[in-house]
């Protein structure tokens, strides 16, 4: 061993905490061997180390875990609304956006004048079918076919009633 | 079993919306984020506030967090930063917890070590309450490195300190609790 070998308590405690590097470790070890007081003060620091590390955490107030929580989910909540808040401002820009698309056509069939016309040539105009509604009404088919019509809705009126009155009956 | 369940699940599941992993992170890591808050800020209601506090900044910002580290590596640097700002903010004039010009008391070398001396229940009080005398810094690379068996490569991701500022750091808090522990206790407990 070295005579200029100091141990000294710092170089323990770091021998103790793995902080020397292999050949340190090693000085370290030797010169203990030949030192069992030196070793007794190992022992020592080891134990205070022990201590250390054994040291119960502070324990929080009871309520502490909820608090945290309870923070934490009002966070979350505040951050939805905020969201929502963006959401309205992204639909406000849409419509900003829709409207400057509408816009412009809505400005070009404003900007026609109101007695704007064309002249279409008369063979290009389609003529409308004239129909004769009192002849229809005096046919005799036309007749027949609302009675009918009458008949079947009268029949299916009937039914849903004797449905539900049925449906009455078996449920009391 | 919650106690079976990793924090990286845990970790995917409140990032899918499941409320009741964020509940059991705060179940879990509750005791020692507050107790290293409290060592910063020597106080419980401040260090309840500051773990609350750092608990709400680690939820709004876990889908940052990469897994490059542990879990707990990162909670406790939220923890470590939320103390500094709430000190700053109390006084404004701390720049830094960094007492390193605070003279270390060293004990005589070939002297009995008092605390050894101490029952086991009393040592542990004795501890205790000299951790609390130390300044915001010590107490909390000592309660990193012996409470919570954090490597000091850890400690640095934690505090920004380098390795040998760390391993300093670490050595002087020491010195000065074991001056504490046998100016301030030793001779009532032993």
């Amino acid at each position: 061993m070295e005579n200029n070998f100091m141990l000294t308590d710092d170089l323990l405690w770091d021998y103790a905490d793995g902080f020397l590097d292999r050949q340190e470790q090693l000085r370290v070890e030797a010169y203990l061997e030949q030192n069992p007081a030196q070793k007794a003060r190992l022992e020592v620091i080891l134990s205070e180390k022990q201590a250390l590390s054994k040291l119960s955490p502070e324990m929080p107030p009871s309520d502490f875990s909820r608090n945290v929580m309870a923070a934490w989910a009002a966070e979350q909540a505040s951050a939805v609304q905020k969201a929502k808040g963006r959401d309205w401002i992204l639909w406000g820009i849409g419509l900003l956006f829709g409207l400057m698309l509408i816009a412009p056509m809505i400005m070009l069939f404003l900007s026609v004048p109101a007695d704007f016309s064309v002249q279409i040539p008369q063979e290009y105009i389609p003529q409308m079918p004239q129909f004769d509604w009192v002849a229809l009404l005096d046919s005799a088919l036309f007749r027949n076919l609302l009675l009918i019509s009458l008949a079947l809705m009268s029949l299916k009126i009937l039914e849903k009633y004797l449905q539900v009155r049925y449906l009455n009956l078996t449920t009391r | 079993m919650s106690a079976a369940i990793t924090d990286e699940t845990l970790i995917q599941q409140a990032l899918g919306g499941r409320q009741a992993a964020f509940a059991t992170l705060v179940n879990r890591y509750e005791r020692y984020a507050f107790t290293l808050a409290l060592r910063i800020v020597k106080n419980r209601e401040d260090a309840t506030e500051v773990a609350q506090d750092a608990f709400l900044r680690a939820f709004r910002y876990l889908p940052d967090f990469r897994g490059e580290a542990r879990f707990s590596t990162w909670l406790y640097k939220i923890v470590y930063s939320t103390a500094l700002n709430f000190l700053r903010k109390q006084n404004p004039d701390i720049q830094s917890l960094d007492d390193d010009e605070r003279p270390v008391r060293l004990a005589d070398q070939g002297a009995p070590d008092a605390s050894f001396t101490l029952e086991q229940k009393d040592r542990n009080a004795a501890l205790q309450a000299a951790i609390n005398h130390l300044s915001s810094d010590d107490a909390a690379i000592i309660t990193l490195f012996y409470l919570y068996e954090h490597s000091l490569e850890e400690i640095c991701q934690i505090t920004n300190l380098t390795m040998t500022n760390a391993k300093t750091k670490l050595c002087r808090a020491r010195q000065r609790l074991k001056a504490i522990v046998e100016s301030k206790f030793a001779t009532e407990l032993v």
